[in-house]
This record gives structure tokens, C-alpha cells and sequence, in this order.
């Protein structure tokens, strides 16, 4: 079992190293960064020259360095005469070279600031983000939680209410309930998840204004306690959460109802309903318990994925969580940020199956771990 | 390890099925696989529903348009009575410079120069820029008859222009038109015809998703029989390659990449079919895995082994006698596919970097609704949209369960 977990782990290591590099080059692409963007309007206007942005981006190595192609990092005089540093222009800098010759530079760059990245981050420092002005680590812990409570308990309610009814569909099989359920079921995994938070938004808050409209706390209201603040977030995460809810019942309904039929049609059921023991007994004492193993397993597996966000969702919501704040950083270009979020997922997902595999061999004794 | 695992029941599954082929082989009444799985599948009332709502949808979206008045992209021009005002009520008197003629010429209000007004005695068209909000106004005024009054010299410059009541629409097109004959789901921003739209929408979001999902099925088969077929270090590569793959987190993905192609100058409209071919290469993994897991099982069946004792080649046992019996499977999760290749085109159509506007598609026509007045007053835009996306998705996800259920070897219906 410790070999197995091991020999996962380091499995793992090795897909983490090689999302971040997919990840990394695909960032490098993007045409405009945070750093352009920011800074577009001084350099237009002359407050901050290009060789100060070059500079800054240098300090991020984020620049694809044309003058490698030169080997003349070190010499200046040589550098200057080629590029005339004191009218620098990248243009010119890069139509100066051949296709070759500039595929090469960005390659060479590139893998300088990936290992620049990838050893900084195995000190546990992932940069700084130019949007939040923060360290990506301080930022990304600072907006988990509300996403991870939102999912918690979101996937909680969506736990208590699915799986009774997934049961009673098995148990009443090609019955009107479980085509009711089999049919809404369906309804919740076709919705898109942006048009069923719009038309929530527009029905019970605008229309109706039974919930607030976006954000986590009412602005300009000044609170007596604590507790008054906790109800009216809670106030305002209503809507989001039964989005969440409504959108993931589908899923787990259909699995607790395939699962259970499929426990349905053991041997050990049979023997039970032969011994003479009561159809409640039965289900909820003999069929029950088995069903459990899959979506116990599956809960193991979802659970480190609740740190990671819902993008779409706090984005329709305005919610300030961990998927709202990558959003707006991945649309502005924020390298730093956005190579830490999508890692953190990354790393997330490894972990959210790993749980699983243990989680299964934790609950069902059928099955051996080896190797 | 988890691989082997996850190949336990379907040993299981396995076996049944060829108990039951033997069973109907010793019946009388002998019926091909193939048809026994149509006539399960048309039996099956949820699946015929499916069937039918995606006949009905492709209709829809593309014979629809060729009985339809408006184009996809045409702004109705026509102002209805209530967007109609009336501006000035009070006499409104205009000093002309007597240097320019009136009728091709130019007037003033507020000291802002009007270019391009056209007067013929009834009617004033042009626009003028609003000296305090900065905005273009276009307007149509309707002079009154003998309402207007207007001053020439001898040579018939007009010089003044005295206009005692006239009507003078803001908007000299149909913007946000309420539901009317003329249009049945009303007008967008744009004034353009939304049930137009709306089947113009369909054709995008209905056809893409099939392009993706037999690409990454192609691949995914290659990648996965591969894999499955040749175990060893072919399998861990390819393996360690899907685990890869299962990580990159999708939406961040299409996000950077989105902003990737602005980079490289590509025309908007076509982006999203790029992000199209993205997603193929993100999501071949899902179907290697499945395949691969269905090979190694099949591949240790009798048949293969007479398969090979024949002497075939490997490609004429991979493709002629591992692939039809992964077939089944293939099928079904290539038509639940469809349905989330649907959402994800419109998710990425409403975050604004699918299909843009003024093309239609019914992502696009939802992300109006982030504006708030549009939100709450005018559900018709892009509500209908929404609706039409989930009978889409849920039509696949109906044939796909169908299917499922069809060539299940257990069922016993």
C-alpha cells in the first residue's frame, strides 16, 4: 500500500511537470501580457520608456530575448550596435532576424523562464501576481475558501438530495418516478451552467428580488456583528449554490440509480429477499450500504476539486472566489497568476484521484491494492 | 493498479454478452445484433423523443432560414410607433449660414456641425454628435405640413428655418422591438430579428460539436488501440500522455489560447474553430482511455487468438476484429459528447470568445444578458436561446442513454 502510494506519488511529479510545461508555453504565446497592457498608455505617452518595460519584463523573463540569438548578453558594445538599445524596437529588433533565428530566441527564452519558474516554485514562491499585486501563494489561499465552502456545501445538499432519489428510482425501475427523475435528472446535466445562473439572477432577483443581485456582501451596509454579516452573505450565496446543485444533482442521480441497480441484481439481494426479510430491510440494510461504495469513492475524488473553483459560476455571480479572481487574470494576461492557478488545479486533480483509488480500496475490502 | 480495476466489471459484462448470443443463437427466430439493438432503441420512448427533437432542431436551423423574412445579420430599419417622440414641441428656430444651401447642406444645434442632412420639405434625416453626452444621435424628423417655416434671399438660399412641431425619432431603427408579427421573438440591440437568429444560431452550435467529437474519436482510437494492443512501453507513454491531458484544466485552456489567436491576427469568426481543433487534442484522452481499457480485455478473448493462429496482419486484427467490438461503446460516448461539446461552444460563446457578434449563435445571444436591463426586461433576447441549447443537449444526452441501453448485452427487453 506505502509502495503503491509512492510510486503514485512520483507518477504524479512527472504529469505536474508535465502540465506546467503545456501550460507555460501556451501562456508564453499570448500576444499581450499584463505588463503591456498596464504599462501601454506611459509608454504611448512617453512616461515610461520601452527599455524600462523591457526591463521590467526581463525581471519576470518574460521578454523572448532576441539578442540570445547574438550570444551578446554579456557584451554590451556588441548588443548595443546591433539593436541600438537607445532607440530599442522590437519590431525592428525582430524583423532584423530570419524565421529560424527568432523560433530559436523564443525556445531559448522560453526555457529559461520555465526553469526560472519551475525553481522558484519548488521553493514554494510561484511570483507575484501583477493584477492582485500580491504573491500568487497569498492570493490563491485568500480566495479558496469561500469557493471551497460554497462547493462543500453545495455539493452537501446535492449529496442528501440525490441519493435518496437515485434510490428510488432503482427501486421502483421503469416506474413514473423514475422517469420523472431519470428525465429531470437529464434536465440538470443539459442546462449550461452561465444560463441557468443568468435566468436565477433575473427571476428571483431582479424580477422577484427575493435574493441580491451578484457580489458576497451588500455594499455600503455597515454591520452590527459578525453574525449579521455571515446571514447576509449567506443571503447572497443562495442563488449560487442552488445553481451549483441543480446543475450536479442530475449526475449523481443517475449514478446512485445505476448503482444501485446494478446491486440490486446481486446474489446477496436474492438470498435476503429468500430468507423472508422485509423489502425495507432489504434495500436499506443490505443494498444501500453497497451502493455507498462507488459515490463514497466518488466524494474522495471531488473533494481536493473544491479548492479549485467554478469558474463560470462566480463569474456570472460575481463571487469573489479562486475562479472569478483566475477568470479576470487569465483575460488581462497575468502570467504569474494564471501559471499558479492552473498548477494548483493541476495538482488538485492528481490528488482528486488518487483519494479515489485509496478511497476505494479503503471501503470495498474486494479490492486489493498492488504493486 | 487503478486500470485493472476498472476493468473487473466489464469481464463481467463481457461474459453475459456472449451467454446471451449463444441464447439467441439456439432460439428459433434468429435476429441479427444489429437489428435487435434498433428495435431496443426505437422501443425506448425517452430516445424517440430525443430523436425527434434533433430532427426537429436541424429543420429548424436550416430550412427554417429560407422561409424566414430576415437575414441573420440585417438590422430592421423601421422605427415602430412607440419608439417614435416627440422631440420639440415648442417653435425651434434655426439661423442658416447664407452661404450654404439648406437643402444638401448643413445645419447647426449647439454649435455642433450636422453633416449629411437631407430635407425635402417633409422629412429631416441626419445625426448630430450630442455636445454633452458625446454621443451620436441619429434622428428623422417629420415635419409638419405648413409647420415649417423658412426664410430664402432672392437667389432661394434659404437662410432661417422656423419649424413650429415635428416628430423626431432617436433611433432610426428597430432597437429591442417588442415581440410582433414582424418578429416573433422581437428584436436584439443590433435590431436584427432574434427568432432569425436564433436558427442561424443552430447551425453553429448543432454541427460543430460533430466535427470535434469524430476528430478526437479518430485519435483516441488510434492513441488508445495503440496503447491497448501493444502494452508495454507504448502503453505508458501513451498513458502517462492521457493522465497529462486529464489535468489541463479546459476553460483556462480555451481562455489563454483564445487570446493566443487574437495574437496571431485570426478573424474572429473563424476562432472558434480553431478552439474547436484545441479541444479535439485536449479531448482525445477520455476515448484512448476507454478504448484501451476495452482492448486489453477483448484482446485476450479466444477469437483474437484464432485471430492471430490465422496468420492476419496486425492492422486486419486491430481494425477488422478489436475495433467493431469497441464500436458499441464508442458510439454511445460519442453521442453524449455532442451534448457537452454543445455547452462548452455556448459557455464559450457567452464568456466571449466563441462565435462574435453580430454572428449568430446561442451562446452569444445569452451573453446579452449580462447587461442587467437586458437581464430583467427583455427575456425574450436570450432566453428562447437558452431553451433551444437544452433541448440540444438533452436530445443527445436521450439518444445517447437510448443507445446505451440498446446494446447493453444484459438488458433483457
Amino acid at each position: 500500500m506505502v509502495k503503491y502510494v509512492i510510486k503514485r506519488l512520483l507518477l504524479s511529479l512527472l504529469i505536474i511537470v508535465g502540465v506546467s510545461i503545456i501550460i507555460y508555453i501556451l501562456i508564453r504565446l499570448m500576444p499581450m501580457d499584463y505588463i503591456d497592457q498596464k504599462f501601454q498608455a506611459q509608454v504611448a505617452n512617453g512616461t515610461v520608456k520601452p527599455e524600462d518595460l523591457i526591463a521590467i519584463k526581463d525581471l519576470y523573463g518574460l521578454r523572448v530575448r532576441y539578442e540570445v540569438y547574438c550570444g551578446t548578453t554579456q557584451d554590451d558594445s556588441v548588443f548595443y550596435a546591433i539593436f541600438n538599445w537607445a532607440n530599442w524596437d522590437p519590431e525592428l529588433a525582430e524583423a532584423s532576424l530570419t524565421g529560424g533565428q527568432r523560433t530559436l530566441c523564443a525556445l531559448v527564452s522560453y526555457v529559461e523562464g520555465y526553469s526560472n519558474w519551475l525553481v522558484n516554485a519548488l521553493h514554494g514562491d510561484l511570483g507575484q501576481s501583477f493584477k492582485y499585486g500580491d504573491d500568487v501563494v497569498n492570493v490563491i489561499s485568500g480566495s479558496m475558501w469561500i469557493s471551497f465552502w460554497i462547493s462543500l456545501v453545495g455539493t452537501l445538499l446535492q449529496f442528501i438530495i440525490a441519493i435518496p432519489l437515485g434510490i428510488q428510482a432503482a427501486v421502483h425501475q421503469y416506474g413514473a418516478f423514475d422517469y420523472t427523475v431519470t428525465v429531470i435528472s437529464m434536465m440538470g446535466i443539459s442546462l449550461p451552467t452561465f444560463f441557468l445562473g443568468v435566468l436565477m439572477l433575473s427571476l428571483f432577483s431582479l424580477n422577484l428580488g427575493w435574493f441580491p443581485y451578484q457580489g458576497l456582501t451588500t455594499a455600503n451596509k455597515i454591520f452590527e456583528n459578525g453574525f449579521e454579516e455571515f446571514l447576509d452573505q449567506l443571503h447572497h450565496l443562495v442563488l449560487p449554490i442552488a445553481t451549483l446543485v441543480i446543475l450536479s444533482i442530475g449526475s449523481l442521480m443517475r449514478y446512485t440509480r445505476t448503482n444501485m441497480l446494478e446491486v440490486l441484481n446481486a446474489d446477496y439481494i436474492r438470498t435476503a429477499r429468500a430468507k423472508g426479510c422485509s423489502e425495507k430491510t432489504v434495500i436499506y440494510r443490505h443494498a444501500f450500504r453497497n451502493t455507498l461504495i462507488p459515490v463514497v469513492t466518488m466524494l474522495a475524488g471531488i473533494l481536493p476539486g473544491m479548492f479549485g473553483g467554478a469558474m463560470i459560476t462566480e463569474q456570472v455571480f460575481s463571487l469573489p472566489g479562486i475562479g472569478q479572481k483566475a477568470y479576470q487574470a487569465l483575460t488581462v494576461g497575468d502570467v504569474p497568476f494564471v501559471m499558479g492557478y492552473n498548477m494548483f488545479i493541476a495538482i488538485l486533480s492528481v490528488l482528486g484521484t488518487l483519494l479515489a483509488d485509496l478511497m476505494y480500496a479503503v471501503v470495498d475490502p474486494r479490492v486489493k491494492i498492488t504493486k | 493498479m487503478e486500470e485493472e480495476k476498472i476493468l473487473a466489471p466489464e469481464v463481467e459484462e463481457g461474459a453475459v454478452e456472449q451467454e446471451q448470443e449463444e441464447s439467441l443463437a439456439d432460439s428459433v427466430k434468429v435476429v441479427s445484433p444489429g437489428k435487435l439493438v434498433a428495435k431496443r432503441f426505437f422501443r425506448s420512448r425517452l430516445s424517440m423523443v430525443g430523436l425527434i427533437t434533433l430532427i426537429v432542431l436541424f429543420l429548424f436551423s436550416f430550412v427554417g432560414p429560407l422561409f424566414s423574412p430576415w437575414e441573420e445579420i440585417e438590422t430592421d430599419m423601421s422605427v415602430p410607433d412607440e419608439k417614435r417622440e416627440t422631440f420639440f414641441t415648442s417653435s425651434y428656430t434655426e439661423e442658416i449660414d447664407a452661404n450654404i444651401v439648406f437643402v444638401n447642406g448643413l445645419i447647426s444645434k449647439n454649435s455642433v456641425a450636422l453633416p449629411g442632412v437631407e430635407f425635402d420639405n417633409k422629412t429631416l434625416v441626419g445625426s448630430y454628435i450630442d455636445s454633452e453626452s458625446g454621443e451620436t444621435v441619429y434622428f428623422k424628423a417629420n415635419l409638419g405640413a405648413n409647420k415649417g417655416v423658412y426664410r430664402c434671399d432672392e437667389n432661394g438660399k434659404i437662410l432661417s428655418f422656423r419649424c413650429v412641431e415635428y416628430t423626431w425619432d432617436r433611433k432610426t431603427f428597430n432597437q429591442l422591438g417588442k415581440i410582433s408579427a414582424n418578429h416573433w421573438l422581437g428584436t436584439d440591440e443590433q435590431g436584427m430579428d432574434v427568432f432569425t437568429r436564433l436558427m442561424y444560431g443552430g447551425r453553429v452550435s448543432l454541427t460543430l460539436g460533430f466535427v470535434v467529437v469524430i476528430l478526437e474519436t479518430i485519435l483516441g482510437v488510434i492513441l488508445g488501440g495503440l496503447a491497448g494492443y501493444f502494452g508495454k512501453w507504448v502503453d505508458q507513454i501513451i498513458m502517462r500522455l492521457v493522465d497529462i491531458f486529464n489535468c489541463i484544466p479546459q476553460f483556462p485552456i480555451l481562455l489563454i489560447l483564445s487570446a493566443v489567436l487574437d495574437g496571431m491576427e485570426i478573424d474572429q469568426k473563424f476562432r472558434i474553430y480553431y478552439l474547436m481543433g484545441i479541444m479535439t487534442l485536449l479531448g482525445w484522452s477520455g476515448v484512448a482511455r476507454v478504448v484501451r481499457g476495452q482492448i486489453l480485455f477483448l484482446r485476450e478473448q479466444e477469437y483474437m487468438m484464432a485471430a492471430e493462429a490465422l496468420g492476419l496482419s496486425i492492422p486486419r486484427r486491430i481494425f477488422r476484429h478489436l475495433l467493431p467490438n469497441v464500436m458499441p461503446q464508442l458510439i454511445v460516448q460519442m453521442t453524449l459528447g455532442l451534448g457537452g461539446l454543445i455547452l462548452t461552444e455556448s459557455t464559450l460563446s457567452y464568456l466571449g470568445i466563441g462565435i462574435p457578434i453580430p454572428y449568430a449563435a446561442w451562446g452569444t445571444m445569452i451573453s446579452s444578458a449580462q447587461k442587467p436591463d437586458i437581464l430583467q426586461n427583455y427575456p425574450n433576447i436570450w432566453v428562447p436561446a437558452g431553451i433551444l441549447i437544452v433541448l440540444a443537449v438533452l436530445a443527445f444526452n436521450f439518444i445517447g442513454d437510448g443507445l446505451r441501453d440498446a446494446f447493453d448485452p444484459k438488458a433483457s427487453r
